[in-house]
């Protein structure tokens, strides 16, 4: 009979995970959310689902920029919240806010522990894909044409390349938000939500 | 039964009529004895008594078959007897009778004979139904006799079933009248043993109670004995009393003889050694003589031992307070060296808090440069009107209000800065008082202690001296008790010896004093010594002062810490200040400005994005087409000008630089009308290539899918379609060509001239492609599997 094997999960696996989600995240909110044409993206299978990435070399090029220094800060455990920030391009003013919180679990360097199993994973994370997916039944619609903007927010004494730079957190004055769902690696715990624009009654 | 000449109406008819003048038969037919029959005529006929004749055989009744018209009318014999019908008699009949009255005789003995016959039928008829109710009753007595029988079988099952129980029932009866035996003869002897026991129990209730009196009466007995007893031994303790008494007595009286035989012996005794006694006491005498004389001479240096010994007193006396008073310096001494250490250490703390007071004005400096930035900013932002972009940004209003909050806490911490330096300058000031002080006090304090340590060695012979002085006083009071006592039993003696001589009397008064004035000494030492734990008292309460002193001095270094702690977050509290200026809503709020003076917590995250990101772009694009259109408004706007300057008829000549602008504006136009279509000709362009790209993967996989689930690959070239099955060779194909209705005709080759029975069958004859293709296919598959068709992805 055979038995199931208990494999162990990294800092450095989780990270991997947790930027990989990141990844297919913010794809999918530029997608839903109208932010880039859709014929510039091409379908992937992942989780489960037919994941929306982009195409456009110069969108793909700035996220592997960023997520790449995020999961440098994320192995540093320094990372608190990636923040994508859509807003108006002529208002400038910020119209949602889509929050993923991360917590870190306060692991010794080189330690592991034992992994989640798989599907386990993939279905919480399946359900917040899930869930951006079907934010756009409440979301307002985006009536202007939008640009994003992805925030990171660290510790203090982290360590800041020159490319990188101080941001304002850009808030929405009149906000409504709703929470979505979270996963979890065991090391990394990731909360999302979705602040957006109130309309006016 | 049917109706008929024979039938039991026309017979009973026939037979009723004249059954009672009907001679019996002697063959009547009846029931079976003891049958209930219904047909009572029979028996009635038969008289009831005989026992019934055995039944002729029942006739045939086909003889006696008559159509219905003939029973109506008996059949007319050939001669025309007929016998009257009432009943059944028709006008017709009527007439006919009539007519035939000449054979009546003839009729007569027809009629006999079929009343005869009818006799005989119904006798047969009645043997017959006695037969049938025979045969009924011989199956109702079956069935009564098997029911019987059941019922007998029932009735014997009960009996037996009644005999088990009534034999088990009498059985169980046996069992419980022996139980009821048992239980009666246990219960008897049960009853026997109860009586049995009762009455031994009686037996011994009376045996005891026989006991009882016997004890009463034996106790009443004894009681009364020892009553006597008792008066006896009273009697007799009188009588002892009595005789002690008087034994007391006598013993009083001798004892009082006694007595008086000893008074006199010792009288004698007394008068006896008094003899002696005046004899040693003389020598006794002389021998204080001489120790008197021995102490007259030494009383000299005893007074000169008296007064040093005062001497020595007032000097330890003096050693003492001077000790007391070098302890009380010293003391004073360590509480000024400990204060000296409290004041160095508070100079020290007051130094470093210079140190921060100068840092902290140079922050104070930084901080109100900012400031002046600040107002810069704030005025500039006012006059350009920008509002700021993001959501969030604070008003110059709310700007103001924390600057001013700021600058209020900065004059706080200013005030805080200036008070802590005054009293930092007041602390030096009295550190260095001190310090002096501490100087002084430690010389003064050095040579108290060295007179101090001369005092306690001084105090210290002077305690041994007086000691000595103190068992020799001592001594000297035994003597004199002595000398005294002796005194007191030569008078009491009656003056034998007691005549005292003038000298020894001197003597013993020089005694006296001497003894006097050491008693004083002592006095004065014990004083002495009073003082010295008096000093040691003072000078535990001047430890406790200095623990005081101490205690107050840890107060104040708690105070001055505290004082350091405020004015550490006081400049804390200032760089925070001039971080949030910094940052001005960085955080989305405006910073807990503490108004209330309070220290605002340290932002603990920071947010950050990459510099060149898609927002920065979009609004740089923004800006680059604002400027674009700036430019081409302005060169429009220059071009208008002009083209004013030529004029309309083109005399007067219109402004240069107008035309040039105008047809500036216009190239500007154009080059932006030209960017714009060729930035729509891009996205068109891409438009069309993702378009391409989509077409050809649908295609593709519709192919595929064609593929898999025909078995042929189609290529299409011209109205020209070539299949060629999964797996196949490259000369297995099969042509087919696209006429211009649609149509679709297979083409000659290779492999198709080996299928022609197919092609014959399905597309010659059956004029189906669908059909040929299905052969095909099938064909292929039972080939096997390489052409791909037995296995399936």
């Amino acid at each position: 009979m055979a038995t199931a094997q208990k494999t162990a999960i990294t800092l450095r696996g989780s990270v991997e995970i947790v930027t990989e989600f990141f990844g297919y995240s913010v794809n999918s909110i530029l997608y839903q959310r109208g932010i880039y044409p859709p014929e510039t993206f091409k379908k992937v299978s992942k989780y489960g689902l037919t994941m929306l990435v982009t195409t456009d070399a110069g969108l793909s090029d700035y996220l592997e920029q960023v997520l790449s220094q995020l999961s440098m800060w994320l192995i540093d455990r320094s990372v608190q919240k990636l923040v994508v920030v859509i807003a108006g391009q002529e208002s400038g003013k910020t119209l949602e806010r889509w929050v993923f919180d991360v917590r870190a679990d306060k692991l010794p360097d080189g330690a592991s522990v034992e992994a989640r199993p798989e599907k386990e994973l993939t279905s919480e994370i399946q359900a917040i894909i899930r869930q951006i997916t079907a934010s756009v039944t409440f979301l307002p619609l985006l009536d202007e044409a939008c640009t994003f903007d992805l925030l990171v927010y660290t510790d203090t004494d982290v360590n800041v390349p020159s490319a990188w730079e101080e941001s304002d957190p850009k808030y929405i004055a009149k906000s409504e938000e709703v929470k979505l769902r979270s996963f979890t690696t065991k090391i990394h715990k990731v909360d999302a939500a979705v602040s957006y624009l109130a309309e006016d009654d | 039964m049917a109706s008929g000449p024979w039938s039991k109406r026309a017979l009973d008819a026939g037979a009723d009529g004249d059954a009672h003048k009907r001679p019996a038969l002697g063959t009547v037919v009846g029931p079976p004895v003891g049958s209930d029959c219904e047909e009572d005529d029979v028996a009635g006929a038969a008289g009831g008594a005989a026992p019934p004749p055995p039944l002729p055989p029942p006739l045939p009744q086909q003889t006696l078959v008559a159509t219905p018209r003939a029973a109506a009318a008996p059949p007319l014999p050939l001669s025309g007897a007929i016998a009257p019908d009432k009943e059944n008699a028709t006008p017709a009949a009527g007439s006919i009778r009539g007519s035939l009255e000449p054979s009546a005789s003839a009729l007569r003995a027809s009629g006999a004979v079929w009343a005869r016959e009818a006799e005989m039928l119904r006798a047969s008829e009645r043997a017959s139904e006695a037969a049938r109710s025979r045969e009924a009753a011989l199956a109702a007595s079956e069935l009564e006799r098997r029911s019987a029988q059941l019922e007998l079988s029932r009735e014997r099952e009960r009996t037996v079933a009644l005999t088990r129980q009534r034999d088990f029932l009498e059985a169980s009866e046996s069992e419980l009248r022996a139980q009821l035996r048992a239980l009666r003869t246990s219960a008897a002897d049960a009853e026997r043993e109860t009586r049995k026991a009762l009455d031994a129990a009686r037996a011994q209730a009376a045996a005891l109670r026989d006991d009882v009196a016997r004890e009463r009466a034996e106790g009443r007995s004894e009681r009364s004995e020892l009553a006597r007893q008792l008066d006896a031994a009273r009697d007799e303790a009188s009588a002892a009393r009595a005789e002690a008494d008087a034994g007391r007595a006598d013993a009083a009286a001798a004892l009082a003889a006694l007595a008086a035989a000893r008074r006199a012996e010792a009288d004698a005794r007394a008068r006896a050694q008094t003899a002696e006694g005046a004899q040693a006491e003389l020598e006794a005498a002389r021998r204080r003589i001489a120790r008197l004389e021995s102490l007259e001479q030494r009383e000299p240096e005893l007074r000169r031992e008296l007064e040093q010994l005062q001497h020595a007193a007032r000097d330890a006396a003096s050693a003492r307070a001077d000790a007391d008073a070098a302890r009380a310096r010293a003391a004073h001494a360590t509480q000024l060296r400990e204060e000296l250490a409290d004041a160095r250490a508070k100079v020290a703390s007051l130094e470093r808090n210079a140190k921060d007071v100068r840092a902290l004005e140079l922050e104070k400096t930084a901080l109100v440069e900012q400031l002046a930035e600040w107002r810069e900013l704030c005025t500039d932002d006012s006059e350009d009107g920008v509002g700021g972009g993001g959501g969030g940004a604070p008003s110059a209003a709310q700007l103001a209000d924390t600057l001013r909050q700021l600058r209020v806490q900065v004059a706080r911490a200013s005030e805080r800065e200036g008070a802590l330096a005054a009293r930092l300058r007041h602390e030096e000031l009295a550190a260095s008082a001190k310090e002096a002080q501490a100087a002084l006090a430690h010389d003064d304090a050095e040579d108290w202690k060295r007179r101090a340590h001369d005092a306690a060695r001084a105090a210290a012979v002077d305690r041994q001296r007086a000691a000595a002085a103190e068992a020799e006083r001592d001594g000297s009071r035994r003597l004199l008790a002595a000398y005294a006592a002796a005194d007191a039993a030569r008078a009491g003696a009656g003056g034998a010896g007691g005549t005292a001589t003038p000298d020894l009397r001197e003597l013993q008064d020089a005694l006296v004093a001497a003894t006097a004035r050491a008693d004083a000494a002592a006095a004065e030492l014990e004083a002495a010594r009073a003082d010295a734990s008096a000093a040691r008292g003072a000078e535990r309460t001047a430890l406790a002062d200095a623990a005081a002193a101490r205690a107050a001095a840890e107060r104040a270094a708690e105070l001055e810490a505290s004082t350091a702690r405020e004015l550490e977050a006081a400049r804390r509290f200032a760089i925070d200040a001039g971080a949030a200026g910094r940052a001005n809503g960085g955080d989305g709020t405006m910073g807990a400005a503490g108004a209330d003076g309070t220290v605002p917590k340290p932002p603990s995250h920071r947010v950050l994005h990459l510099g060149i990101n898609p927002t920065q772009r979009a609004t740089e694009a923004m800006v680059e087409s604002l400027r674009e259109r700036n430019r081409a408004l302005q060169l429009r706007l220059d071009a208008l000008g002009a083209d004013g300057a030529l004029g309309a008829d083109g005399n007067a000549p219109r402004p240069a630089g107008a035309a040039a602008a105008q047809a500036a504006a216009a190239a500007a136009t154009a080059a932006a009308n030209l960017e714009a279509a060729q930035a729509a000709a891009s996205a068109a362009e891409a438009h069309a290539d993702r378009l391409k790209t989509v077409f050809r993967e649908k295609i593709h996989e519709f192919r595929e899918a064609v593929c898999t689930l025909f078995g042929y690959r189609i290529d299409m070239v011209d109205r020209r379609y070539t299949l060629r099955p999964l797996g196949g060779s490259r000369n297995e194909t099969l042509l087919f060509n696209s006429g211009a209705d649609g149509s679709l005709s297979m083409l000659e080759s290779d492999w198709a001239a080996q299928l022609s029975p197919l092609i014959g069958e399905y597309l010659q004859r059956g004029s189906s492609i669908p059909a040929f293709l299905a052969a095909v296919t099938l064909q292929l598959f039972r080939d096997g599997p390489a052409h791909g068709f037995a296995t399936q992805p």
